[in-house]
């Protein structure tokens, strides 16, 4: 048996609104074990990126526990916060607007070392930033520009080397791909799962992109509107997807391929409702094409089928 | 074939800021048949949105210059066209959709009113030769106010809420109220720049069938803007693929997708794409970076990332080989018949 280096036990965040409470992550329980990786797929607005804050307690809990490494980092004041921060750490989907902008190459990455591991010696420091720059793959002679200088797969690598630069064990990656090019997409993919190998560190993947997701996760969580509704080892959701939104969410990927007939799309009806008080039942109800009495009357009990294969459904029971 | 509907030629289109030139789209040919899709596909800096404003005539004053080349739109060049002759062809017989529904609605009109606006501009003015025949009359108020409504129906929102502001819709429904606008004068030309990257996938999906049940339902042909291949092979009937200001490679869905003659950079571009059906552990992800289009390079555009390369990629400029529909820029081909 592997440990969980995380795990939460019924995670909430409620955002308070005009119209009531606004139920972004809504009992949530997850583990992700040592040196593996979790994707959570899903739509914007789902909660997904919330999620991923409150883990790293970057918003604060509504109510449930987050077990890191066993300890409950909920109860933990600001002072404990702030040496656990060191193991766990976030990289950010945007590389434009997460660099400041008036920082250089060197002083971005050199950041986190001083103001977290209180290295101060210059020697060390530099020593320390160019072996980051060469395991991240950024040319050392790109040491003194600007992040406007530099292209988005190259700022995303900046972004890494920071969050690498304090040695956390656990990264959440909140979409850091969805704003490159394909070509470069792959390389950053290459690039985080190399590094996983070598320092066996432990991901939770964020992405709305299913088939980003599939190459880097040993397990996957579909997150709608709040609550996780299937989790699957990464090959048994594509091959056996349960859930009618999983399973539309997959149709719904254009494959590049050649087709002798045009394929026919299928579509699943509507948008996704609101999250503010949401009501009982099944949330994905109003666009499941499968949809009956018994979904909309109480929460649906969220069930492990078979082997690590969990789902919210009424069909699965 | 006689049913080219857009025919662009040596198209060669440079921006000039600060004394440096940018070469952003450099001697492209396309064609475009009637009622066909054709798929732009390549990386942010390619070329694909020049083009595209430059058939509209809407690259930036004194800024962006079309250099070199022809754009026959059914026979007329539409550089050599005035610009208030450009000015009605916009939006009535070529029509655009641009990428960020967000941004391309105006946050204090309700939609229905720049809908109807469209209409109203068209009527206001004259006739000219590019124009097909029902276009040609005026329409009253009455019948502007019907023809927001059907066209809403259309795309798929309720006309109970022509009133409603861009802010009091979601990102699928304001992209549906673009693809209205664009579509409410039933243009010949539809140009559908990236119309739906900002979107999710299961919205993704219902607005392309949206696209495409319309531009059947009114004939429309469609240059289809995307950096997504599978988009394409669900949609298009024809595909190029640009690299640096360039069409490396051009052809029917079924040559690009299939066959084992292609240029190395669409090769790379397939191969990088996560596979859903497949079980890869590691991409295949194309090394290296784009050339940046202010530098003057010799040889092929793509020479310094390409598995392929050989001696005379970094010196001479590939030639097209041709074979049926498939075109391709590459030294590896160029050589054969």
């Amino acid at each position: 048996m592997s440990i969980p280096l995380i795990e939460t036990h019924n995670l909430k965040k409620y955002f308070k609104t005009k119209a009531g409470y606004l139920h972004a992550v809504d009992d949530i329980n997850i583990q992700i074990n040592k040196g593996e990786t979790l994707g959570i797929v899903g739509e914007s607005g789902c909660g997904k990126s919330t999620l991923g804050r409150t883990v790293l307690r970057l918003s604060a809990p509504t109510s449930g526990q987050i077990l890191f490494d066993g300890k409950d980092i909920t109860k933990y004041n600001h002072k404990q916060m702030k040496i656990a921060k060191s193991d766990m750490q976030i990289i950010f989907q945007d590389p434009f607007s997460s660099l400041d902008p008036r920082m250089i190459v060197f002083d971005l990455i050199a950041e986190p070392i001083k103001e977290i591991l209180g290295i101060k010696n210059k020697k060390e420091l530099e020593t320390k930033v160019f072996k980051l720059m060469e395991t991240v793959g950024l040319s050392d002679k790109l040491v003194n520009v600007y992040p406007h200088e530099l292209d988005g797969g190259r700022r995303q690598r900046i972004g890494i080397a920071r969050t690498l630069s304090i040695d956390p064990q656990f990264i959440v990656c909140d979409e850091p791909v969805s704003a490159l090019d394909v070509s470069i997409q792959a390389q950053i993919l290459n690039l985080l799962m190399d590094l996983q190998q070598e320092r066996n560190l432990t991901y939770m993947f964020i992405t709305h992109d299913l088939s980003v997701v599939k190459h880097i996760s040993n397990k996957i969580s579909v997150m709608y509107l709040g609550q996780i509704v299937e989790t699957a080892m990464s090959e048994e959701l594509f091959s056996n997807p349960l859930h009618p939104y999983t399973q539309a969410l997959l149709a719904a990927i254009p494959r590049a391929k050649y087709y002798e007939k045009k394929k026919v799309r299928e579509i699943i009806r509507g948008e996704v409702t609101s999250p503010i008080e949401p009501k009982p039942g099944c949330r994905f109800a109003p666009r499941c094409k499968y949809v009956k009495a018994e979904c909309t009357l109480a929460d649906i009990d969220y069930i492990e089928i078979s082997k690590d294969h969990y789902v919210a459904c009424v069909l699965h029971k | 074939m006689n049913d080219v509907l857009l025919d662009i030629q040596d198209l060669e289109v440079t921006y000039e800021v600060n004394n440096e030139v940018i070469r952003a789209v450099n001697r492209i040919n396309i064609q475009l048949h009637k009622k066909e899709t054709l798929g732009i596909v390549g990386e942010a800096g390619a070329g694909k949105t020049t083009t595209a404003l430059s058939i509209l005539g809407l690259l930036p004053k004194k800024i962006g210059f079309v250099k070199n080349g022809k754009i026959l739109f059914k026979g007329q060049n539409l550089l050599d066209l005035e610009h208030e002759l450009i000015r009605q062809i916009r939006g009535e017989v070529i029509s655009m959709i641009f990428q960020d529904p967000m941004t391309s609605l105006n946050p204090v009109i309700p939609i229905g009113k720049q809908i109807a606006e469209v209409l109203e501009f068209h009527n206001s003015v004259y006739q000219n030769s590019l124009m097909s025949e029902k276009n040609k009359q005026k329409k009253t108020k009455a019948e502007i106010e019907r023809l927001v409504e059907d066209i809403l129906q259309m795309v798929g929102i309720s006309p109970s809420r022509k009133h409603d502001y861009p802010h009091q819709l979601s990102g699928g429904m304001k992209q549906r109220v673009v693809i209205a606008i664009a579509l409410i004068c039933n243009p010949e030309l539809l140009i559908a720049d990236e119309p739906t990257s900002a979107l999710d996938v299961t919205i993704q999906a219902q607005i392309l069938s949206i696209m495409e049940d319309l531009k059947d339902k009114l004939d429309t042909s469609m240059i289809m803007i995307t950096h997504d291949l599978g988009i394409v092979a669900e949609t298009c009937d024809t595909v190029g693929i640009m690299y640096a200001g360039q069409i490396v490679e051009f052809g029917t869905i079924k040559d690009i997708f299939t066959g084992d003659r292609h240029h190395p950079y669409t090769v790379g571009l397939i191969n990088s794409l996560p596979d859903i059906d497949s079980n890869q552990d590691r991409l295949k992800a194309i090394p290296g970076l784009m050339l940046s289009p202010t530098q003057i390079t010799e040889g092929c555009k793509f020479h310094n990332r390409c598995p392929k390369c050989f001696d005379k990629c970094s010196t001479i400029e590939p030639n097209e080989y041709v074979k049926g529909s498939h075109r391709i820029k590459c030294h590896l081909f160029s050589c054969t018949d």
